[in-house]
Order: C-alpha cells, then structure tokens, then sequence
C-alpha cells in the first residue's frame, strides 16, 4: 500500500531522521519514571504489525509528559503516534477524552499537524487507532477498563477532502 | 555447494517443501530457529503409524510384560526404540530418563511446577532466557509469593551477559549463591546464536551442586546443531523440541536425571500416568510414565525417532556445523558492512560464535517491516520478525533506544544454501541502502 507524501515527507524528515543509535525521536524516548496511564493498540493493517504502546503521567486532570513506542510499525502509525503524543501534552484528560474516534471531523487537528491540505486516507487509519490508544491510556490512568478499540475502515488510496476549506 | 565432500543440494532433495514454488520461485526458508523443514523419513515415519497400526497405546500397567494385540506390539516396538533414540541421542544413563513432551516449553514448565520450592529459595537465569524459561519460574515466584505471604518476595534472578550478548562465565559463576536452588539457563539463545561453552556449563553444574542446586538447560537451540551430552555436562535436566530439528511439529523431550526426575511432583496427570487409584488417593507410576499424561503423540514418536537418526547419522553433526558456519559467514560478511544509523547486528561480531543466527535491528521499525515484505514478495524468503520471545531481555537492553520491538532474524540449517543467504542479503542492501524507497512495503 502505497504511503502518502504528507507521511512519507513528516516520517522521513521529524522521525527517520532522528533515529540512531543512542538517538531517539522525542517522542518515542522512554518516559524517565513509571507511567501513571498505560495502554496498547495494535493497528494491524499493511504490512507492519503496528504494536505501538503510549504511556503518560498525569496530575490534576491533565497530562504531563507522554511518550510512544513502536514495534514494527509502518511510517503513518509512527507518525499518528508521535503527532498523537505531542498532541496530549499539557491537554486535558477530559478534552482528549471528548474526541470520538470513530468520528473523521474529530481528526482534524492531527491533520494540521501532519501538514499540507489533504487529508490523506493512511493517516486518517492510524490516527484513529492512535487516538483509541491514548484515549485507552488515559483511562488507564483514571483506574478506568480500557474500551475495546474499533475496527477502523481500511485506508484506501483516497483523500480526504479538508473540511475546513471551503 | 558441498560441504565437508557432502553434496547439500542432494540433502535437500529429500526436503519435499523446498521443491515447491510459488511464483515459478521456490522457497528460501530462513525460520530454522522456530521450526525447521522435514525430510521425507519423517513424514514417511508419521505415516506409517497412521496406516500400519494407529493404535491405542495407552492403558498398559507398569514394567508390565503383558501381551499386546497385533497392532500394539508393534507399536510398543517403536515406541521403545524412540524413547531408546532420544536417550542415546543425549547420552542420558537409561530411556526412563527420557519424557515426551509437546515441546520445550512444556518439559520446562514439568520442572518449573514439580520441583519442590520452598519460601527461600532462588532461581537464577541470564538475562536474555526465552519466555519458556522465564516464565515458568515467574509462575512459581508467584506461588511461592502466596505461600510465603509476602508479595515482594524475589525467586527468580538473573545475571548479565556481556555487552555484545556473549556468555560471561564470571558473572553467571559469582550470582550464584547458597539460596540458589535452581539455574536455568539456554544453551544457545534464539536471538543471536551465542553458545554456551561446554567447559563453562560443567563450571557452573559443579558450583550450583555445590550449594545444593539444580542446573536446567534449556537445550532447543543447542541439541539440533551439535552433538550435546548430558552425563559429560553434568546437568540435571534438560529440554529441547524435536520440531527444531526436522521432526514433526509438536514433539519435545524432557530428560531428567532418574533420581531427580523420581522426586519431581507431576504437572498434567490423569490417564496413564497413574499406577492405581481409590476413590480418595493416587499411586503415581515412576518417571517418565507419571509426567505422560493421557495417551500420546505416536506418531510423532515414530518421526521423532527418524529426525533424531536423520539428523545425527544421515547428515551428521559435523555437517550441519560447517555448513552454518559457512552460511553464516557469508551473510555476516554481506550484512555487517550495512551497518548504519538504522541498521546494525546483534551479538558477537564472529558469525562461528552464531551459529546459525544472524540478527539485525533498526530503531525503525518500518525498515524491518520493508525488508521482511520484499523478500517474501520477491524472493519467497521467510524469516521473523520481532522480539522472538527474549522479550525481557530485548526491553532491557534497548528500550532506551527504541529499538526493543524492531529485530529481524535469519537463521540456517544444513539444506540452506550461499545462493539463498545472498539472495536475502541482496533485499537487505536494497532497502538499507535506499530506505525511503521502500516504506510502500512497510
Ligand atoms: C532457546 C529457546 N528456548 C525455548 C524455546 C521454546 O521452544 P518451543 O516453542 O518448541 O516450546 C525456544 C523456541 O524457539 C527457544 O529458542
């Protein structure tokens, strides 16, 4: 399946690029003391496995400090999880919990991340399990049951069009 | 390619599943550290217990000298000569010493359940023990943690090995301490092939006797590649999977020393493991009959026997050593000079210290995902990807670079051949040369 250049160009240049040895991408460096919220999601589609795990430290309703990693993970779960993680810092439990999933519209603001003005379909995918995952993390951290994470449509070689340009 | 004067293609002719193709292409199968092909004997020896006598062979009472019907006479045949296989296989003192098993994983958890641990007592492994012999002996930290009534209780310990992942003798000798009542170790590790030495493993069985302890090898990577016996090693038990070494899937082997064996509680029980019951006890049958519950894989006691004849006299260990480290040689010589920021190897540098596995890693794990795709679309080359089960050891040591989850694994057996190695190795360089070409495969 066919990697769009939004991912292609975000993974290649703010994630590959900072990988080496003794060199991790910010986001993916192991948190410095034991998480207070844990969770997994596997988005299994494409030829990666895409274990990919998020732990965070909350206090106070909100996130503190938050991290992912990746096992065997394609370049758009890489990329969802670490626009996922910079996007919950400093946010809200509440706030990260009000998104739906399930919902494309709620994506929105991982697209802008993400950069250019299409929404591409392979993206669209990992957000979703990511955002499932972090939000699963999040109630792990609230001594809430994780839910279980949706099966997401497939990503085809569509675009999205962005809503917000009319 | 010949190897000591053998002719390795003719080895592989009697290989049925490397004739097949795919593609008009046929298989390059670099998985033999999960599961190795099977000859033609075998399959052969599977068979011919489904059509010449598929018998019950349970129901039979102890040392019982009982006359069989037709069919279970010749089972009984080859079943004893099996067990006698197997036990001849290992230098073990008699076949009683020999127990079916599934695999490894079941032999190591028989031990793990029947040794009788008490509050106290430790258990030492290396750090990078396979989740079948560190598991099991989590669970009985966890039982024993309940008995003792103290959640923090510590059973099982480890030591570190070197920094490249070889086996330090010094180390492993110094954690070993009078608490210590079991050492659990792998022969060879499933992840990077590092070998224990032999003089290293009798070191450690005098010391660990010493203090009144048990030494458990785990042997499913060691007793496949080369001649492994129990008696000159001095362990107590040992375990290794038949399906590791061209045998049917499924089959494995717990030995035990009779006396230690003798003492061990048994784990699954039930039907033909028992010498007599009353409506309130048991009378168990000595070992192995007590830990073979249930009747039992026959079939694949026949296969057993004809992998294990296979492997040690048709192609011999001495064979199978050169030609790994043939192989293994040249993919060291393609793949380490690859090494970069997203690609390196793990282990000792010296492929004769790898047996037959060759492990490379990448922080990215999209690389790992490219590379193990396009040889499977291109070059119907199969090899694994992951934490291969070494998970503990894997988040230890690199975690902090996140490259824990991100391994690929080639391994060899004797019927591999250089074409095949460099075939692997060409799709390797392709995408670690020119990554970002191939994320479409990831
Ligand atoms: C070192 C080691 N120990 C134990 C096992 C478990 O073997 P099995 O899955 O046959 O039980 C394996 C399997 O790969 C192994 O490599």
């Amino acid at each position: 399946m066919a990697v769009s250049p939004e991912v292609r160009q975000y993974y290649a240049e703010k994630i590959f690029a900072a990988m080496g040895p003794g060199r991790v991408p910010e986001s993916f460096r192991p948190l410095a003391t034991p998480p207070t919220g844990f969770a997994t999601v596997e988005g299994c589609r494409g030829g990666g496995k895409n274990l990919t795990e998020f732990a965070l430290i909350g206090s106070e309703g909100t996130v503190l400090e938050a991290s992912a990693a990746c096992g065997l993970c394609n370049p758009a779960m890489y990329v969802a999880a670490d626009i996922l993680i910079r996007w919950i810092r400093g946010r809200s439990l509440a706030e990260i919990l009000a998104l739906d999933p399930r919902d494309v519209s709620a994506l929105a603001p991982f697209f802008e991340a993400l950069g250019g003005r299409r929404w591409p379909d392979d993206a669209r995918e990992k957000f979703q399990y990511a955002l499932a995952g972090v939000q699963n993390a999040v109630r792990n951290h609230a001594g809430e049951p994780a839910l279980p994470v949706p099966e997401f449509d497939e990503p085809s070689s569509r675009d999205w069009a962005d809503p917000t340009d009319e | 390619m010949t190897t000591l004067g053998r002719d390795i293609r003719e080895l592989r002719e009697a290989f049925p599943a490397l004739a097949r193709l795919r593609r008009g292409k046929p298989p390059i199968y670099l998985n033999n550290t999960c599961m190795t092909l099977r000859p033609r004997v075998v399959i052969d020896a599977l068979r011919r217990y489904y059509e010449e006598f598929p018998t019950c062979g349970g129901g039979r009472s102890e040392g019982s000298r009982q006359l069989d019907n037709w069919f279970q006479e010749e089972l009984r045949e080859h079943e004893v000569h099996a067990r006698q296989t197997a036990a001849d296989l290992l230098g073990a003192a008699s076949s009683d010493e020999i127990v079916w098993t599934r695999n490894t994983s079941e032999a190591l958890n028989i031990v793990a359940h029947g040794l009788r641990l008490e509050p106290g007592d430790e258990v030492l492994g290396s750090e990078r023990e396979h989740n079948s012999n560190l598991v099991p002996w989590l669970e009985a930290e966890r039982r024993l943690r309940e008995r003792a009534g103290d959640p923090e209780l510590v059973v099982r310990r480890h030591f570190d090995l070197d920094e490249d992942g070889g086996f330090n003798l010094e180390r492993a000798l110094a954690a070993i301490t009078p608490r210590t009542k079991v050492l659990a170790i792998a022969h060879a590790s499933n992840l990077d092939g590092t070998v224990v030495p032999d003089d290293a493993i009798r070191a450690l069985a005098a010391r660990v006797h010493e203090v009144g302890g048990v030494l458990v090898l785990d042997a499913a990577q060691s007793v496949p590649h080369r001649r492994v016996d129990v008696r000159a090693l001095g362990v107590d038990f040992l375990a290794f999977s038949i399906h590791k070494m061209c045998g049917p899937t499924g089959m494995g082997v717990l030995w035990g020393r009779y006396d230690l064996l003798a003492e061990l509680d048994p784990f699954i029980v039930g039907g033909d493991t028992i010498a007599d019951t009353w409506q309130d006890r048991v009378e168990y049958k000595k070992p192995p009959g007590r830990f073979e519950a249930g009747l039992q894989d026959y079939a694949g006691m026949l296969g057993a026997a004809a992998a294990i004849e296979y492997v040690t006299q048709t192609v011999g260990y001495d064979t199978i050593a050169a030609q790994e480290l043939a192989l293994n040689t040249r993919l060291t010589e393609r793949l380490a000079p690859l090494t970069c920021d997203h690609f390196w190897l793990l282990g000792p540098r010296d492929p004769a210290q790898r047996g037959g596995v060759i492990t490379m890693t990448s922080p990215s794990g999209a690389l790992i995902n490219a590379i193990e795709r396009l040889g499977d679309r291109e070059a119907n080359i199969m090899v694994r990807r992951g934490m291969f089960c070494v998970n503990a050891y894997l988040h230890k040591r690199f975690d902090a670079v996140g490259s824990a989850k991100n391994n690929l694994r080639a391994s060899v057996y004797f019927y591999n051949t250089l074409e095949e190695c460099d075939a692997f190795a060409d799709i390797v360089e392709r995408v670690v040369r020119h990554p970002l070409d191939y994320f479409d495969d990831a």
